[in-house]
């Protein structure tokens, strides 16, 4: 228990970093934030109500307390362009952004499980260079190139989906999974790469300790050893990258939702920052950043769980 | 299988690193047996191919060691060359294995208790239930009183010595004929090296478990083993009962190290040592590797090939000097 | 580096050669004017013949002059951006190394909050607060790059902190900088090479990303994220436009990854 109070105020703190930083990129702008937004032209009269529904006369100090004050009241700004809360914004697109990530992880482990411990199994032969020459290459492709591919091959060519036919969870649930299957499917081919790289290395290094051969002479087959001993084990490593994973998979999206035209916040991001609305990309940031501190918590609790060795990070 | 049959006997092994295509002899041509319920120790200075031979006898070499000769013959059968199937069903339940290090040798993310109980699972298809009392007895058998709480623990929660103990319990659970030991006390302080020797003595008398005992340490080999057997460069040098080898040192190398042993008589007088250093594995080997450190070496020493020759039942030799030696006197 | 070359290195510097080559050639020649639209219908989305190697896009110009003419301004946003991140991690890096304790924290703490973040969204941050220029998108690029340089800077210098040939100098009377730079970087430089090098092909991962938003490299500039982003609306008619822009950014990224790679495999 002392380990999750422990756990609870570094998280806690993280997020009042990460805030912090946040205020301070939005609020030391060379120039002013309001002009910015608005443009050199306007007139005087709207900049100071600008001004003022921004809540930018008041000291900075206050400035910042206010806006963490009201964000854990549930009140993350106003969208200068919609004129309508923040967060509802972020929650009428969410769901689409949630379902693509998660597709995206489950895709990633289901994937790069089983070709980690091929390629750990034959390190050196032919299957293993193949692997990892494949997986090379594939991290070097960008997400929206890969897209582009998708969409020419699977869509145009191969007629498996309609390109900008996405349909809404709320129209057709198995149509709306269905069109996100290949934009996940494009998400999760450079973070396989990298988690079947991770567990190919953390295999191979179990393999080297000294409980392996115990492992053996107690009469274990070779399969039994990796099944039993060394997986669980070359696992734990390997749960502190869902964080990295979740990152990727949201900051991806942000590209990917772009190309295929599903309109999640990846693209209401976008248009927030074409169309300079500060309060609704500020408060998507710290969104954002909130769910993956979170998620980052998780996997060092989820470590914690499995290796009990780890009683304080 | 009669009593004075041999439970283990290993000719002419050779066993090497390979290195690309170059292939460098750590253990070379040695042969040495033991008989069931019997104790040897495998005397020598690390590096020396003490632990590759007990590591080859198990069937564990790592995949860059490779056997290049000779024959183990365990139960009249050559595990060298048995299928890995057989291999599998030999480990733990015929032949099991103690390691230096016990921390290191547990699988830190399992229990006590499961651990112990898989070789019991792994060999005699009993239930998980029938498998936690005979966990439990062994636990206490090998001298850890509060079994149930062992068994709920994970390693990093045990002491060193009570790991070591864990180790025991499941090398022994299964009732093998042979147990390896390879420097088992080395990892722990003096009190704790005494107790665990005190316990192999008593389950080799209890269950007549024969136990081959690696050591670098001279004076544990005199006091636990019933016969050794001194290692050098990769070369067994003398084998014999521990009550002949120490009362008649034959080979230079083991006179040698028996002189470097502190005694009481020796006290205030400065310590021997051999002089020289121990070839490497790398290096080029002469047909007597010892000889360019030993003091009554000859010219043909570094020419001919040492024979094994038997001084009688019970005393062996290799060195081409101890031809001449034609009677050998033991004290009584 | 006294191993024998292996192949990863072979491959990334001969793909690397190659982009390296086009992009000096570009200088002073390309096969067409990059910027030169044709209002004949005629010119438009050609498909790749002996006139047009890589055919036209949808406003008549030339795609490999386009792409050709695209090389330098990717690499001087690459250059500059790891330029800039290399120079302030290895900076701050031997800062939190040497000062330890309270500062060393405080630095490795912020370059992990940098680190665990998107680093699209961090980008996307700082292109919104910043005045739009041409290449803007150095600066939040070179942000992104730094904490994997401290990382590598601080940890070579702990490493060789206490190391016999550091006491060494330290007994004939070296200056506590004299050893940082003269005694301890040299030792750090190989792997930051191999950074160096696999941060340049992030760097051009991140700008055609960027690019390809409309938050990157500004036109007029011929860049490839952009180039692939008219590609994109062309996709239907003109696939091939797409493709072949594609297959520059990947074989420029892979070119550099196996670089890295092999640069990392030839390290004692």
């Amino acid at each position: 228990m002392k380990y999750f109070a422990k756990k609870l105020t570094i998280t806690v703190a993280t997020v009042l970093i990460v805030t912090l930083l946040i205020f301070l990129a939005f609020n030391i702008v060379p120039g002013d934030p309001v002009r910015m937004i608005l443009g050199t032209e306007a007139s005087q009269e709207r900049v100071d109500m600008l001004r003022e529904q921004l809540g930018l006369n008041a000291s900075m100090p206050s400035q910042y307390i206010n806006w963490v004050g009201g964000m854990l009241t549930g009140n993350f700004g106003t969208s200068i362009k919609y004129q309508k809360p923040v967060l509802e914004l972020i929650g009428q697109r969410v769901g689409v952004t949630f379902t693509l990530a998660v597709m995206t992880l489950i895709l990633t482990f289901a994937v790069a499980i089983p070709l980690g411990i091929y390629s750990a199994r034959k390190r050196g032969k032919f299957g293993d260079k193949a692997i990892s020459t494949v997986a090379m290459v594939a991290i070097s492709i960008p997400g929206f190139y890969l897209g582009i591919f998708f969409i020419w091959f699977f869509g145009l060519k191969l007629k498996l989906f309609m390109p900008g036919g996405y349909v809404s969870y709320r129209t057709d649930i198995s149509a709306f999974l269905k069109f996100l299957i290949f934009p996940s499917i494009v998400m999760a081919i450079p973070n396989i790469a990298v988690v079947l790289k991770y567990l190919r290395t953390s295999i191979i290094e179990e393999l080297k300790r000294e409980y392996v051969k115990t492992a053996y002479i107690k009469g274990n087959t070779a399969k039994g050893v990796l099944y039993k001993h060394v997986l669980k084990n070359a696992f734990v490593p390997i749960i502190s990258l869902i964080g990295m994973i979740t990152a990727n998979a949201l900051g991806g999206s942000i590209i990917v939702e772009q190309v295929f035209g599903i309109p999640g916040i990846g693209g209401l991001l976008i248009g927030s920052i074409t169309s300079r609305d500060f309060p609704m990309v500020q408060g998507m940031v710290v969104f954002i950043s909130l769910i993956i501190i979170i998620v980052n918590t998780l996997a060092d609790v989820a470590v914690q769980l499995v290796d009990p060795r780890i009683k304080i990070t | 299988m009669k009593p004075d049959e041999k439970l283990l006997q290993v000719y002419n092994l050779s066993v090497g690193v390979q290195q690309g295509d170059r292939y460098f002899p750590a253990v070379d041509d040695i042969e040495f047996s033991m008989r069931e319920g019997e104790i040897l120790g495998l005397v020598g200075e690390s590096g020396c191919g003490k632990s590759m031979t007990a590591l080859a006898i198990a069937g564990l070499l790592s995949d860059n060691l490779r056997v290049d000769s000779g024959s183990i013959v365990f139960e009249q059968q050559d595990i060298l060359h048995i299928t890995e199937k057989e291999k599998v069903r030999l480990r733990g339940k015929d032949i099991s294995m103690v390691f230096q290090e016990p921390m290191s040798s547990l699988n830190p993310l399992m229990k006590i208790g499961k651990q112990v109980a898989e070789v019991l699972l792994l060999h005699n298809k009993r239930t998980a239930k029938e498998a936690a009392t005979d966990v439990r007895n062994v636990l206490i058998k090998v001298g850890l009183p509060d079994p149930d709480k062992v068994m709920r623990s994970y390693p990093h929660q045990l002491s060193g010595g009570m790991q070591q103990r864990v180790m025991i319990a499941m090398a022994i659970i299964a009732r093998p004929k042979l147990l390896i030991a390879d420097e088992p006390t080395t990892a722990l302080d003096v009190t704790m090296q005494a107790q665990i020797l005190d316990l192999l003595t008593s389950i080799n008398r209890e269950y007549k478990i024969a136990i081959l005992f690696i050591s670098h340490d001279l004076g544990v080999v005199s006091r636990f083993c019933h016969r050794m057997a001194v290692m050098y460069a990769g070369k067994i040098v003398e084998e014999g009962t521990v009550y002949n080898i120490f009362n008649n040192p034959v080979h230079e190398y083991t006179k040698g190290l028996i002189g470097s042993i502190p005694t009481a008589s020796s006290r205030g007088k400065p310590l021997v040592s051999i002089k020289g250093h121990v070839p490497s594995v790398f290096e080029e080997h002469l047909p007597c590797p010892f000889a360019p450190r030993c003091l009554s070496a000859e010219s043909r020493c570094f020419t001919e090939v040492p024979r094994r020759i038997h001084l009688n039942e019970n005393h062996a030799i290799n060195c081409v000097l101890a031809e001449k030696v034609s009677e050998v006197e033991y004290e009584i | 580096m006294r191993n024998k070359l292996n192949a990863e290195f072979k491959i990334g510097a001969v793909f690397t050669g190659i982009i390296l080559a086009l992009m000096l050639i570009s200088l002073i020649y390309t096969p067409y004017d990059p910027y030169e639209m044709s209002m004949n219908i005629a010119d438009k989305l050609n498909k790749p013949s002996a006139a047009h190697w890589l055919g036209t896009d949808n406003f008549g110009r030339d795609i490999l002059s386009r792409l050709m003419a695209g090389i330098k301004h990717t690499m001087l946003v690459a250059v500059s951006t790891v330029s800039i991140s290399l120079t302030t991690g290895v900076l701050l890096g031997l800062i939190a190394g040497y000062f330890g304790k309270a500062l060393d924290e405080v630095i490795m703490r912020v370059m992990d909050a940098v680190s665990s973040f998107p680093g699209i969204l961090l980008a996307l941050v700082m292109v919104t607060v910043m005045h739009q220029g041409r290449y803007t998108i150095i600066i939040p690029l070179s942000i992104l790059f730094i904490p994997s340089f401290t990382r590598i800077a601080r940890g070579g210098l702990l490493q060789y902190k206490s190391a016999d040939f550091v006491n060494n100098a330290k007994v004939f009377g070296a200056s506590r900088l004299r050893i940082i730079f003269v005694h301890i970087l040299p030792n750090v430089y190989p792997s930051l090479l191999s950074s160096l090098v696999l941060g340049l092909s992030n760097a051009i991962m991140a700008e055609s990303g960027m690019s390809y938003l409309g938050l990157g490299l500004q036109p007029p500039i011929p860049s490839w994220g952009r180039i692939l982003s008219e590609a994109q609306a062309q996709l239907f008619i003109a696939p091939w436009y797409a493709v072949v822009s594609g297959l520059f950014i990947i074989f420029t990224v892979v070119g550099l990854n196996f670089l890295g790679e092999g640069i990392r495999k030839l390290l004692p």
